[in-house]
């Protein structure tokens, strides 16, 4: 490293502060940090997010409809049941009736 | 925020406003280059020496003390505003508009010498601007920096090495 590189070392951080004014020592002293403002914003809004979210009013979900009896009857037909089917079922199922006659229908 | 002392060391702010202009533009060094971070961190750092947070030993020149204040400063601010922000920050920084506001070929200039600076490592930058742009010695930057001497140079002759490489 010799002097030339120095040299266009210092020139560039010239160049990097080039421009840059500094703000009145007076008036830096009294203002009021801006700054600080800026570092709560995201704070404040990702809290406040939180706190919605946890305090947003939820409803409590409806009570589910009462069930009806003849809703819980399934249908079923088991292979076997023709075994409980007795011959005749229709006629023992009624009153026997008589025509005038006195013959069986 | 602090309550301002009603009485402050007049002859201290008399000093510190003499060397102003240095203090900002090693603040601005210390923040990235971030002008409104590098006025908050000028600012507390004055405060902190005004209202005697922050005691001057007299083990070193008043310019040294208040770089090495500064630097902290900054460092401390990075610090909360890494935890605060957690990132957001960044992101409502990228939808506001860029200020252009100067020549476009000095701006160019100074862009890039920044963004090569920027690649350094924060000791790199902060050694090369304390030694070439403030003229301190090494042995200086190293108190400022809270480094040993050794590292400072380490620092320095890698820094210097690598802006080279980053200006070519």
């Amino acid at each position: 490293m010799n002097g030339a590189d120095d040299d266009r070392v210092r020139r560039a951080l010239e160049a990097a502060h080039r421009g840059e004014t500094p703000p009145p020592f007076g008036t830096l002293l009294e203002r009021r940090p801006r700054r600080r403002a800026r570092l709560l914003a995201p704070l404040a809004f990702a809290g406040a997010l939180v706190a919605t979210l946890l305090l947003w009013p939820h409803a409590p979900p409806p009570p589910p409809p009462p069930l009806e009896l003849s809703s819980l009857r399934l249908p079923s037909r088991g292979p076997l049941d023709f075994l409980l089917q007795m011959p005749g079922e229709a006629m023992l199922a009624e009153t026997p009736r008589f025509d005038a006659k006195g013959d069986w229908p | 925020m602090r309550e301002r002392p009603a009485l402050i060391d007049r002859a201290l702010a008399g000093e510190l406003a003499g060397i102003h202009p240095a203090s900002f533009a090693w603040a601005l060094t210390c923040c990235g280059f971030d002008r409104q971070e590098a006025e908050d961190v000028l600012q507390t750092a004055y405060l902190k020496m005004l209202d005697g947070r922050a005691r001057f030993d007299g083990r070193s020149s008043l310019k040294t003390w208040l770089f090495a204040v500064v630097r902290r400063t900054a460092v401390d601010l990075r610090r909360r505003r890494w935890v605060a922000s957690l990132g957001l920050e960044r992101l409502f920084a990228a939808f506001a508009p860029a200020s252009s506001d100067e020549p476009a070929m000095e701006s160019d200039e100074r862009a890039r010498v920044r963004a090569a600076l920027a690649r350094l490592s924060r000791r790199q930058r902060e050694v090369l601007d304390l030694v070439f742009y403030h003229d301190f010695t090494v042995e200086e930057a190293a108190r400022i920096m809270n480094v040993s001497v050794g590292a400072a140079r380490v620092h320095y002759q890698r820094g210097k090495a690598r802006l080279r490489g980053e200006l070519r």
